[in-house]
């Protein structure tokens, strides 16, 4: 299945979600990442045990902070898929660029404000 | 260990709101252990910071430093020209630490990044619970080593108080009755006949009542 998906986003691997820590996603958005996607396998597949849910605590926790912080924590999602599922992976990427384009881009982007969405996009590696 | 958590991002705002340059300042022994002022929360609360600092238009210069402690003066002096080259600090140290930090700097603000606790232990991942008050005069070795002062609700020294249900404390029907942790411990080490004494009311006077504590050892003075 050839499915094309977004391009305004970009792809980084990680061994398992589990690995995330709370300032990767902080760090992202202070540099300017108008959304974060995390994409961790489906619940009680994680190849590490427990790493996707570890984290989907850190994901929330970083969402509240976002917003004790003032910033739309909208522009955080976590998702969980399975390695092989193609069109919800792509359905997913696309929603969240609809979300996105609805917030607008990153309010602390020092670039110039009109520049296009550009997603940081935390996928992990299919695991074989 | 003593134990802390952050103050919320709101409340760090409103304390640091009109400082410009920040010394966001963590310590690398205990709240590092809890999790709420080591390095890596210094990192988290300091983007959090310029976040909302952009967001809400202010205009916070914020520099990170964890050192190893903040209460130890020998450890304080590697922070001195992070210190100096900051209008504040904001200290992710506990209560000991902020003041340490502040006795040293005469003329510079130092705040508290954190609320301090109480002292305690991770009882498992993600929970940190309460062990000790500070009492001054331990009476651990009456009661099994579990301590009757934070862990029954009402610090009894002749419990129980009767209004445990299963193993639950009355007060708090989240946290095991503690004493119903004194008896099971002291069955288990065979000190049951403690409990038939009556313990007169304990001694105070050690505790936060007459004013700041100190303690001298002569043995160790120049
Ligand atoms: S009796 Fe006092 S010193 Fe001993 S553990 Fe309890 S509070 Fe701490
Ligand atoms: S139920 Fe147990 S822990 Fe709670 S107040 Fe009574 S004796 Fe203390």
């Amino acid at each position: 299945m050839r499915l094309q998906y977004p391009t305004n986003i970009r792809i980084i691997r990680t061994p398992c979600t589990g690995r995330l820590e709370v300032e990767y996603f902080m760090k992202a958005f202070e540099n300017g990442a108008d959304g974060v996607l995390v994409a961790g396998c489906e619940e009680g597949s994680c190849h590490f045990i427990e790493g996707n849910f570890m984290a989907k605590r850190r994901v929330n926790y970083t969402r509240r902070i976002l917003s004790e912080a003032g910033f739309e924590m909208e522009r955080l999602r976590m998702i969980n898929i399975g390695a092989a599922d193609a069109r919800p992976f792509v359905e997913h990427i696309k929603n969240m660029i609809e979300t996105i384009r609805n917030l607008g881009p990153n309010p602390l982007h020092e670039a110039d404000a009109s520049s296009s969405v550009l997603d940081a996009m935390i996928e992990q590696e299919t695991q074989p | 260990m003593i134990v802390a958590e952050r103050k919320t991002i709101p409340e760090l705002v409103d304390i640091l709101e009109g400082h410009k340059k920040i010394l966001v300042l963590g310590c690398g022994t205990c709240v590092t252990v809890c999790l709420a002022g080591g390095e890596r929360e210094v990192s988290i609360i300091s983007s959090a910071l310029r976040i909302a600092s952009r967001a809400k238009n202010l205009s916070f210069e914020i520099e990170e430093l964890t050192i190893e402690r903040q209460c130890d003066n020998v450890f304080i002096e590697e922070a001195a020209k992070a210190v100096e080259r900051n209008d504040v600090v904001l200290s992710l140290g506990c209560g000991a630490g902020v003041q340490a930090i502040a006795e040293r700097y005469l003329e510079k603000p130092v705040y508290a990044g954190l609320n301090t606790a109480f002292i305690g232990i991770l009882e498992e991942r993600g929970i940190w619970a309460e062990k000790c008050a500070a009492c001054g005069a331990c009476v651990l070795d009456q009661y099994g080593g579990i301590c009757p002062i934070t862990r029954c609700a009402k610090h009894m020294l002749n419990g129980p108080c009767g209004g445990s249900r299963e193993d639950r404390c009355e007060v708090r029907p989240d946290r095991p009755c503690g004493w119903q942790l004194i008896y099971q411990r002291l069955k288990g080490i065979g000190q049951l006949d403690r409990l038939k004494r009556i313990v007169p009311p304990k001694n105070w006077a050690p505790s936060l009542g007459g004013g700041c504590r100190v303690i001298v050892r002569e043995d160790h003075r120049i």
